[in-house]
């Protein structure tokens, strides 16, 4: 285990401050504006999905798990008519919410294998989980990654963003590197394109908007210090040379050459009033629950390409950074909508599958890799053995859910980092190399050894109706149907051995396509 | 209007139907046409020296504690303990004017294995042959054997082609894939696993997008594909004859899994030297000897096993590690980017050729320098992959390697 986790602040993670409620005005306006272009287009809409659809989605979205068999059988029983409402105020408040969107906010920052890159990663990762624990606004977040103050304890983290890049012994490729992953990660804007030759697409994006934007980060220099305990990026810029670019940002807003140029970017570019980061983040968070932005690509926002639902991009752009950039009211306000709650089930003629941009049925999405780590490991009941060793290593506990400090531990494992890294980041759709994993991984052998966990418990359990109803819970969070149970009870029959049957059970739900997706 | 839409029941029924065929329907793609290109990395993980490789200085002040031997090129002299690759130098390119600019391992690895410095996309040049050379259902296409470096090195693999072009990894020391059955003990357990999980996963087709639910199935049948060949991994089905001059070592084992490998089916592979062998900044004086011995005995035995197996012609071979060794001698070289050596031949490509010439001394490139575009370039063209081709990558056309680099070596196509 990596020493790095004792370092967060411990007391911050385990108290969230109070989650801002959603507004239910901004959620009204998004099925407005949703429905309306449905309407126009002559579409009827799938119908919202089932309860333990939404159960699964809600808590792979907010926690980045499956619920336990526990949370799944407490919710499935539950008659209030409201409880998915209920579930996503709940879930809201779990600490472990920072653990799953430090990974998701890496991949968006493109910095998502930064992973395994030991101490000089992770230390951007628990900066990142403390500013979701904190719900800082999305400005502030923004500032501290570009312009962070290592001096201060809560920002110390940030610097390793740009220095992940600008570590490359190509000084050259590093500040470029730098400017291609923030053009896109916070405004929204494909430049690489531009970095030799103007944008053959959009006109709007020339060289000399590349060069510009790049000119922030000419005169940064990434030192990092490295010691046993801790290792800490610390940005400085040198004094410009005298062909030094002048600094320009994409609305050619151009900025005298000085001191701090990348204060200067963070001033003039993550205020309420422009344009290119608040649509970017919005774009981004919708993409992230909805499987795809409102503009797509995500960073190819422009006049040229205004996306499906220009109007809602720019009111819930709007809302978000009058608000103060919060994070926390964007996403309840995107959850509480149907078009978030719609089925992924299209029940009309296949060829009359809407376009996807229509946002009339669910998307199937690939579970990323952590996603699929911390899956497979809750529903073989694998996260037991997970919390109770961070007990006995003295880790935080919390009143609901996994502690973030455990979570850490298990994700600095071997084992998580090779599924996780199997599964990788960026939704990709199922590989033979994903299913030789499943099949084969020594990994996964030791999650079905019938010794322990959930194929134990199935193998302990003598009636197989009941055996079908417990794997069906664990693995995929919902009831098994008749004729799913009736298959369930034959292969148990035919089996060898009660075990063996159990083990290929647990095996064959894991490897669903039910499994592998968010739906 | 619409047609009557088909119950719900009978849907399943059919598609239950439809998918049973998925793990062990007929063979399609299996074999690899006999003329289908194939290619070897072997990657001398950590950095060769040069002047105890394929660039040797003797009785100058660069010249470290080895003798020379000669080549089968008339008046040239590779390093004592590369007596086979000596003897087959007619059927190779020797580079001795390779010139980069990293000196990490991290960052030269990437470098030279995709073209580009690590912050970008760029697939590894294995996995750019794979999507180019070999039909889009045939899997794996790449495998990579060991691990070149530390385990948290993030090495190139497919890239922005996606993660369909990763390699299959292997373990290494002619390891097949971790868990991989070799002997096809565990097929029922597979086809027995397989059929429950097809039959399970009935209910969700139901409404859902079909072609994501078809990918993921196809993913589990190709399983079942490399599970019919699973024999290519046992090497204790290789007469001894054939097995001994690869030498018993790890790198030797991987050389002997690779030529399977290419065989067999898959056929583009990596093999890397276990953990950074060739970085020798001290030691090496006693360490050297061991370390070339035994890459001269598995890479001289795997060109012979290619030759005497008819595949020398469609194959390429190739022996780099992430840069050169400084010429400063101590007991050790540290690295060096600057002036370099490597390795290449088959596939068509014309032996006995030295490209490139360091100075005297060995301190720097004389003539003719080689960039690893250029090197990239070469082995595209050799195989037959488009250098300059664009492929879309989000409706952005996406070069392999960045545009305006890399010249090929044409005295060598």
């Amino acid at each position: 285990m990596k020493r790095g986790i004792f370092l967060l602040p411990v007391a911050a993670l385990a108290m969230l401050p109070g989650t801002v409620p959603a507004d239910p005005r901004v959620t009204q306006f998004i099925d407005e504006q949703i429905n309306a272009r449905l309407r126009a287009e002559n579409v009827t809409p799938a119908g919202r999905a089932d309860d333990a659809t939404l159960l699964r989605r809600i808590y792979l979205d907010l926690l980045g798990r499956p619920p336990s068999a526990t949370e799944a059988r407490n919710f499935l029983d539950d008659a209030a008519q409201d409880k998915v409402h209920r579930l996503i105020e709940r879930l809201r408040l779990y600490p472990e919410t920072a653990a799953h969107w430090r990974r998701v906010i890496a991949a968006w920052l493109q910095v998502a294998d930064i992973q395994n890159r030991g101490l000089q990663g992770n230390e951007l990762l628990d900066y990142l989980a403390q500013a979701v624990a904190d719900n800082r606004g999305w400005d502030v977040v923004a500032q501290e990654l570009l312009d962070p103050n290592s001096e201060k304890s809560g920002q110390r983290g940030a610097a390793a963003y740009l220095g992940h890049f600008l570590r490359s012994e190509d000084k050259k490729a590093g500040r470029e590197a730098a400017t291609v992953a923030v053009a896109s990660a916070f405004f929204g804007t494909q430049i690489q394109c531009a970095r030799c030759h103007n944008h053959p697409t959009v006109p709007a994006w020339t060289k000399a908007h590349f060069d510009g934007l790049r000119a922030f980060f000419d005169q940064t220099e990434a030192d990092r210090d490295i010691s046993p305990r801790v290792s800490v990026y610390r940005l400085r810029d040198n004094s410009p040379g005298k062909d030094a670019a002048r600094p320009m940002f994409l609305d050619g807003t151009k900025f005298e050459i000085g001191s701090r140029p990348r204060a200067q970017l963070a001033r003039h570019a993550l205020t309420p009033k422009a344009p290119h980061f608040k649509r970017a983040v919005v774009n981004r968070v919708w993409k992230q629950f909805l499987g795809r932005g409102l503009v797509e690509p995500v960073d190819m926002i422009h006049d040229g390409n205004p996306g499906s639902h220009p109007q809602l991009l720019a009111l819930l752009a709007d809302d978000f950074a009058t608000n103060k950039f919060n994070f926390d009211r964007l996403i309840a306000s995107i959850m509480h909508s149907e078009a978030y709650l719609r089925s992924a089930r299209w029940t009309g003629p296949a060829e009359q599958r809407p376009a996807p941009e229509l946002f009339a049925v669910a998307e199937l999405r690939p579970l990323s890799g952590p996603q699929m780590a911390w899956s497979v490991a809750v529903s073989t009941r694998f996260d037991r053995d997970i919390v109770e060793r961070a007990q006995r290593l003295g880790l935080p506990q919390v009143l609901r859910g996994i502690s973030p400090e455990t979570r850490y531990a298990w994700e600095s494992t071997e084992d998580y980092i090779k599924l996780s890294d199997t599964f990788r980041a960026g939704g990709s759709p199922t590989t033979a190399r994903h299913a030789v994993y499943l099949a084969f991984d020594p990994f996964m052998k030791r999650l079905l050894d019938p010794g322990w966990g959930l194929v134990k418990e199935l193998a302990d359990e003598s009636d197989d109706e009941a055996a079908a109803r417990l794997a069906y819970l664990a693995i995929l969070n919902r009831r098994p149907t008749a004729d799913e149970t009736d298959a369930v009870r034959e292969h148990l029959k035919s089996a060898k051995d009660r075990k063996t049957g159990c083990q290929d059970l647990t095996w064959a739900l894991i490897a669903s396509a039910e499994f592998r997706f968010n739906h | 209007m619409a047609a009557p839409l088909p119950s719900r029941r009978a849907f399943l029924g059919s598609a239950v139907l439809a998918g049973l065929s998925g793990l062990f329907r007929p063979a399609v793609a299996a074999e690899l046409r006999k003329n289908q290109k194939r290619a070897i990395l072997i990657w001398m993980a950590g950095g060769p020296s040069q002047f105890e490789t394929w660039d040797p200085k003797p009785g100058q002040w660069t010249a470290g504690p080895h003798a020379t031997i000669p080549t089968a090129i008339p008046g040239v002299h590779f390093d004592e303990y590369m007596p086979r690759l000596a003897r087959l130098a007619d059927r190779m390119v020797v580079v001795r004017s390779v010139t980069s600019k990293s000196q990490e391992h991290e960052q030269a690895t990437v470098t030279g294995m995709s073209g580009s410095p690590p912050a970008g996309s760029h697939p590894s040049w294995l996995s750019v042959c794979a999507h180019e050379l070999v039909d889009e259902d045939h899997w794996p296409a790449f495998a990579a054997l060991g691990r070149p470096a530390l385990a948290e090195y993030k090495l190139p693999g497919g890239g922005f082609l996606g993660p369909r072009y990763d390699p299959l990894p292997c373990p290494g020391d002619g390891r097949p894939p971790e868990g991989f059955p070799t002997a096809g003990a565990d097929t029922e357990m597979v086809r027995r696993r397989e059929a429950l999980r097809d039959r399970l996963g009935a209910d969700f087709r139901f409404g859902h997008d079909a072609d994501r639910l078809a990918g993921h199935d196809a993913a589990f049948g190709q399983v079942g594909e490399l599970l019919k060949r699973s024999s290519m991994f046992d090497l204790s089905r290789v007469p001894i004859r054939r097995a001994e001059p690869y030498g018993n070592t790890p790198l030797g084992r991987d050389c002997l899994l690779a030529c399977q490998m290419v065989e067999q089916g898959v056929p583009f592979v990596l093999v890397s030297a276990p953990r950074l062998e060739w970085d020798l900044h001290t030691g090496l004086k006693a360490e050297q000897s061991k370390i070339t011995s035994k890459f001269d005995a598995a890479v001289g035995a795997l060109v012979n096993d290619l030759i005497a197996r008819g595949l020398w012609e469609h194959t390429l071979v190739v022996l780099m590690g992430e840069f050169g060794r400084s010429p400063n001698y101590s007991g050790g070289r540290d690295h060096w980017p600057k002036c370099w050596s490597m390795s290449f031949g088959g596939a068509g490509t014309r032996g006995g050729v030295v490209v490139g010439a360091t100075s005297e001394k060995g301190t720097e490139v004389k003539e003719r320098p080689v960039t690893i575009p250029d090197l990239l370039v070469t082995f595209y063209q050799a195989l037959g992959v488009d250098p300059r081709k664009e492929v879309d990558v989000q409706g952005r056309p996406t070069p392999f390697l960045d545009r305006g680099t890399g010249v090929p070596i044409e005295e060598v196509l």
